[in-house]
């Protein structure tokens, strides 16, 4: 009898023995890729695995309903248990953002060992391309994806937005998601960010930013970082041009909704990263180029705004500010109508507050 | 009882009673009825927290059980254990034992809960205070959460109805559960130190911040609709935060919370069996060991998802009878016969 109790007490020391998943028993695919629509999809996992002590990455493709069946289907023609918790990179042809994202992301999101630290990018073409074996690095292909993802990120050429902040984002009435796009380019022979593709409401829309309208989303969206941002123009000097590479230093904004009209002032100081002209210690010349960069740059802000308008894509998010604080406005009709019909006007004033070591 | 409580031992015992298994539970029912205006809401609820306090203080000395009031408390505690213990038991199976039997987690539970009512009153007693240190870091984590926060999802405020309030008034007394140990517990306070005053409001202050802060940090953290779609608002939000030390800090932050779940049910436990043993005069162990064979053969009847949501339904009204109608009830005639 005894031993029976002592068997009894010593059970729950066994608790989460059961759900033990070891390393060796499983194969991590860092990098997926999906296409297709839903009943009809086609998956592609890239894993590891090991030949002659050295670690190579292999593709595999399945077709399935969801994520799920065609990863399902992949167990039955590939040597490894792969498992999709910790995906790092989820390719998405642009043709399957049309529908309803969600679909896509649900069994990512629901399951709780899964990691949310991923990152989402729309792919142009078809994704056989992106997962060929002929393209040649000098990394895998999944440290390529997250390498060249992670560096647009640093130098806020796309939105920083991880699985969970995607899908928050998603799922927020007053804001719209934006997600980086890749393109193969022809020229390279190898994959590379395009700029960001725009969502509205749950669905991709056929507007894309390309890289330099991408860094401006990226500054005017306060959830994304501006750590390395910078923008480049020509200074027309005569006959003479100039480059004129400027880099954020810190912004200040503020943005008044009255009745229609939404007046979205920014000041931005910044720092002269590139500018051969010099002369920077003359005052009257800096002043100039001030006004010369709040020109341009309210002028790519507001075209921006227009292309954003244009495709009833808030990715600022100023529904955000609209629905809090402006319920008139916001109950006028869908946030998206009322968007694209809104008299958005940027200014933008732009102060030269660094130099660096030439005046 | 054998020992007598300091005013602080007295506190945090109502502290960890009131908080243990409700605090990752309650947010999302009562967001999805009260939107935005939950927080408002909240802050309204607080009040009548406060009034209960006040009134269990002035009148604690008349709250003497019955043979029967006893067994209906009786049964009343062990309800709400059981409940607990369901709710924690499907919660760990979600997120961290998908695998593991789960009677395994009960028993684990239940014998915890075992072991400290066959020891000392002090030992039951003094448990809350090795939950100081995780309390401090689990609101450390949802602190590392803020700069996430929308702030703009708080607003706007004063657009539910009068049934959405009423609605909320009811999912909103997850957190009141546990306070009347209040009348249980206050006469085992050291007679020269007071609870009137402030002793009473700095409590009130520590539970209102509290749950106000989960709630505030849940409407700031998701868009209303993305709430609606998660069962623990809390949980998935310690998901999302990335640090260095841990792959996934809901795991580390679910031990602690089975830890503080564990606590009180012990708690709870204890409040039971020693209410019925001394109402009843008994002084063998055998009421210990039923008690515990019923908290751990109850919870095995409601397992699935359907079953946890209907028991704490149940129990939100149970808790109405039990907080607000009997000791009414029981404080009124005890006067009346002083009287």
């Amino acid at each position: 009898m005894k031993k029976w109790i002592l068997l009894v007490l010593l059970l729950p020391v066994l608790t989460a023995c059961w759900d033990e998943v070891l390393y060796k028993d499983i194969t991590i695919v860092p990098l997926i890729g999906l296409e297709g629509e839903q009943n009809d999809m086609k998956m592609f996992f890239s894993y590891p695995s090991i030949d002659d002590e050295q670690v190579e990455y292999n593709v595999t493709t399945a077709k399935g309903t969801s994520i799920r069946t065609a990863r399902n289907q992949a167990y039955l023609h590939s040597e490894e248990m792969l498992d999709i918790s910790q995906v790092e990179t989820f390719l998405l042809a642009e043709e399957t953002a049309k529908e309803d994202l969600y679909k896509y992301i649900d069994p990512i999101y629901r399951v709780p060992r899964n990691r949310l630290n991923g990152h989402l990018i729309l792919v142009k073409g078809s994704l056989e391309q992106y997962f060929s074996e002929d393209m040649k690095f000098s990394e895998a292909l999944p440290d390529f994806y997250k390498g060249a993802l992670e560096t647009a990120i640093k130098f806020s050429n796309v939105p920083d937005l991880n699985f969970q902040n995607a899908i928050r984002m998603y799922f927020d009435e007053g804001q719209d998601l934006a997600l980086p796009v890749m393109e193969f380019s022809e020229e390279l022979k190898t994959p590379k960010i395009s700029g960001v593709g725009l969502f509205s409401g749950r669905r991709l829309t056929s507007q894309y930013l390309n890289i330099e309208q991408s860094k401006v989303l990226v500054l005017l969206n306060k959830t994304a970082s501006s750590k390395f941002l910078q923008f480049e123009y020509e200074w027309e000097k005569g006959d003479e041009k100039y480059p004129l590479v400027i880099e954020l230093v810190s912004k200040k904004e503020k943005t008044k909704i009255k009745g229609q009209k939404i007046d979205h002032q920014i000041e931005l100081n910044v720092a002269i990263e590139e500018f051969p002209d010099d002369h920077l210690s003359n005052q009257e010349k800096v002043n100039e180029i001030n006004e010369f960069l709040s020109k341009k740059i309210t002028q790519d802000f507001q075209e921006v705004i227009d292309i954003l308008q244009k495709s009833k894509s808030d990715a600022v998010g100023y529904g955000k500010k609209v629905r809090a604080f402006h319920s008139n406005l916001w109950e006028q009709g869908e946030w998206h109508n009322t968007f694209s019909e809104l008299d958005i006007k940027m200014d933008v004033k732009v102060k030269i507050v660094r130099t660096g070591l030439l005046g | 009882m054998s020992a007598s409580l300091t005013r602080v031992q007295f506190l945090l015992l109502m502290f960890v009673v009131q908080t243990g298994t409700v605090f990752i539970l309650f947010q999302r029912p009562f967001i999805e009825i009260a939107k935005r205006d939950a927080w408002v809401i909240f802050i309204a609820a607080s009040f009548i927290h406060y009034l209960l306090l006040i009134l269990y203080e002035r009148n604690y000395q008349f709250f003497k059980l019955t043979k029967i009031t006893t067994l209906l408390y009786v049964g009343y505690w062990l309800f709400v254990s059981f409940t607990s213990i369901a709710f924690i038991d499907y919660t760990l199976a979600e997120w961290a034992f998908p695998k593991t039997p789960q009677f395994i987690v009960i028993l684990l539970m239940v014998i915890v809960s075992l072991y400290g009512n066959l020891c000392r009153d002090e030992v039951i007693v003094n448990l809350g205070a090795i939950l100081i240190p995780i309390m401090l870091l689990f609101i450390l984590f949802l602190i590392m959460a803020l700069d996430y926060a929308e702030w703009s999802y708080l607003f706007p405020i004063g657009e539910a109805s009068i049934t959405e309030w009423g609605k909320s008034m009811l999912k909103i007394q997850f957190p009141f559960i546990g306070i009347e140990l209040y009348l249980v517990y206050r006469g085992y306070v050291v007679k020269h130190q007071t609870m009137k005053g402030l002793p009473i409001f700095i409590y009130q202050l520590i539970w209102l911040s509290f749950f106000l802060f989960t709630i505030m940090i849940t409407i700031a953290f998701f868009p209303m609709k993305e709430i609606e779609s998660i069962s623990e608002p809390i949980m998935y939000i310690l998901k999302s935060q990335q640090v260095s030390f841990v792959e996934r800090l809901d795991l580390f932050f679910i031990y602690i919370w089975m830890v503080w779940g564990i606590i009180t049910i012990t708690i709870f436990s204890f409040t039971a069996i020693f209410t019925f043993r001394k109402q009843y005069s008994i002084t063998s162990k055998k009421p210990i060991y039923i008690y515990h064979f019923l908290l751990c053969m109850l919870p095995l009847l409601g397992l699935s998802k359907q079953s946890v949501e209907q028991l704490q339904n149940i129990l939100l009204y149970t808790h109405i009878v039990f907080v607000y109608v009997l000791p009414f009830i029981i404080i009124l005639q005890n006067r009346r016969q002083v009287g």
